[in-house]
């Protein structure tokens, strides 16, 4: 073929658009949609059932956007894991590797076409979500009083937070050779495994500063004014609830970005496709 | 020196204690077809994912035009053209979107891209371009492999059993266009079927347990194993007390059936003329020819029989 080597970012594009092409048509990023769609529309039409002055009691628009908040980041880890729990696995733990892998293309620039896509389909679930929650607000409060400073930093820590995710993702991605128990344990872990963790640290009164769910948990705070960083938990049984400041939870995310998608990279590039 | 399209040095792939592939060596330049022959297990898959950076070597390189495929795949593998095992598609994906990622990555247009899909949907009867993948038969899945290699008109064709999964048919359209294909590419093909090498391949490669035992020209492997076999038929069975008056001429007689024999030899001139001679003396001799030799035949004696395998 007389044709000049093609660049990487040319193949980098081709891999991200091939990539969201991916999710647009299978179940889980549409699935994951509807689920986010179902779950936020009930709930405003649970409360828009109940009254105006029955959500409003007691609240204001920055706490009842909190609250609505207060799920986003467990639907971010999900989303994270089923996008991109099998990403990388797919090519080791089925034939698509013999078509893919041969092809002319650093395995680096397939990673990060395919972690670009996931973050972005992970970024538009979250917009919905985000969607549903300033919709909720402004029909209940109006404009005025909308905390609009905390919900640009909500927004900007969920990207942070989904960056972090999805990277933790592809590094179990990375690591299992096939596709569904690459998922079960992202979704196993990230989901189940940290609250876990995360909740007997609590209860040590201990700082769960390396815990991905803990910066996930500072999204909703981040639209209060002012939160305590730590409280105690109720009923005497001892044992202290960190809540993470802003700057912590970005600094949490980032990390396990810059940490993660590197050995993501090493691991899809050392990675031999055998059997 | 001509730069080699396909050369591995000494190449090895070892899983633990496991040798899969020993210090294999060869270099092909220009253009033809190449047979890489052995059993199950003996090594031909290890070398093609070697030569793809699907595996990485143990020890040796591999290159393709002359690019070490290790140290720089994306270039080595720019001018190439591969199917090892069975590979799949994305399976969310039609058969024109998988071809057209393949002509994206190698930097073809989207028009270049849909005049190769024509080209290929004569050559080798693709299934219609907007079903997808997933809903495939086996040898229409391979199919769109092969079209997916063919696609940039690579200099240099890996396959790895390319008519596995497909009926007589497409076997023939196949092995067409690899006779095409041969006159201006270079083909390295492993493959089980011993006919097809023999109708498709120049050269063979036989590898077994990870080495290399011959390498050689179709006809050279034919000459190395021809000379050694004669078929006697005579008018009627020859008496056992004749045999003895062969001593020194063959080696080995095995009888065919009561009248035919085929006898083994020095493969010499001489001693065909004497063996000739002798057996007028004993009988009627109907026919005397040399047995002919197929690469199957070298395919056994080099590799022995399958009962040997593993033992």
């Amino acid at each position: 073929m007389t044709e000049p080597i093609v660049g990487d970012l040319s193949q980098y594009l081709s891999a991200v658009r091939h990539q969201l092409q991916f999710y647009l048509r299978t179940w889980r990023f549409l699935g994951l949609l509807a689920f986010v769609v179902v779950v936020s529309a009930a709930v405003l039409g649970v409360e828009a059932y109940l009254g105006v002055g029955q959500v409003t009691a007691g609240n204001s628009p920055a706490s009842y956007l909190s609250g609505f908040l207060s799920f986003l980041g467990t639907v971010a880890i999900l989303v994270a894991a089923f996008l991109g729990g099998d990403a990388i696995a797919m090519d080791f733990g089925s034939a698509t590797g013999y078509y893919l892998l041969v092809q002319p293309v650093r395995r680096i620039v397939l990673l990060l076409g395919r972690f670009t896509a996931a973050v972005v389909a992970s970024v538009a679930i979250g917009a919905v979500y985000l969607a549903f929650a300033v919709g909720g607000t402004v029909a209940f409060f109006g404009t005025r009083g909308f905390p609009v400073g905390g919900f640009l930093d909500a927004t900007g820590l969920l990207l942070l937070f989904l960056l972090g995710a999805v990277a933790v993702a592809f590094f179990f991605s990375s690591l299992f050779r096939t596709p569904t128990v690459s998922l079960v344990v992202t979704i196993l872990t990230l989901w189940m495994g940290f609250s876990i963790v995360t909740g007997v640290l609590d209860l040590a009164g201990v700082e769960p500063w390396f815990s991905i769910l803990y910066a996930g948990d500072a999204i909703p705070l981040a639209v209060l004014p002012g939160y305590a960083h730590a409280v105690s938990l109720p009923g005497g049984i001892g044992g202290t609830i960190y809540q993470a400041y802003a700057w912590e939870s970005a600094a949490i995310s980032l990390a396990y970005l810059l940490i993660f998608l590197p050995l993501s990279i090493v691991l899809y590039n050392t990675k031999e496709v055998k059997g | 020196m001509t730069e080699a399209s396909v050369e591995v040095v000494d190449l090895s792939k070892s899983y633990g204690e496991f040798v899969a592939l020993d210090g294999v060596s060869f270099r092909y330049a220009g253009s033809g077809a190449i047979g890489y022959l052995g059993p199950n297990g003996a090594g031909k898959t290890t070398t093609l994912k070697l030569l793809t950076h699907l595996l990485r070597p143990t020890r040796g390189t591999a290159r393709l035009n002359g690019v070490d495929v290790l140290e720089r795949p994306k270039e080595a593998l720019w001018d190439v053209g591969t199917v090892i095992e069975t590979p799949e598609p994305y399976p969310s994906m039609t058969v024109a979107e998988s071809l057209q990622l393949v002509g994206e990555f190698r930097g073809l247009s989207r028009e270049v891209v849909a005049d190769r899909i024509r080209s290929c949907q004569e050559r080798l009867d693709l299934p219609p371009l907007d079903r997808r993948t997933s809903r495939l038969s086996k040898g229409q899945r391979q199919r769109v492999v092969l079209a997916a290699a063919l696609l940039p008109e690579p200099s240099v064709l890996l396959l790895d059993e390319p008519t596995n999964g497909l009926d007589p048919a497409e076997r023939v359209a196949v092995r067409n266009v690899l006779l095409d294909l041969k006159k201006d590419h270079l083909i390295l093909m492993s493959s089980h079927l011993l006919q097809e090498v023999t109708e498709i391949c120049d050269r063979v490669i036989f590898v077994n347990r990870g080495t290399i035992l011959a390498q050689d020209s179709v006809a050279g492997i034919a000459a190395r194993f021809r000379v050694t076999q004669l078929d006697v038929e005579f008018s009627a069975p020859v008496a056992a007390d004749a045999w003895p008056r062969f001593e020194g001429l063959v080696t080995k007689v095995v009888p065919l059936d009561d009248r035919r024999y085929r006898l083994d030899f020095d493969g010499s001139d001489e001693g065909r003329a004497a063996i000739l001679r002798r057996c007028l003396e004993v009988g009627t001799v109907l026919s005397f020819a040399r047995s002919s030799l197929t690469l199957e035949d070298a395919y056994l004696k080099l590799v022995g029989s399958v009962g040997s395998q593993g033992k």
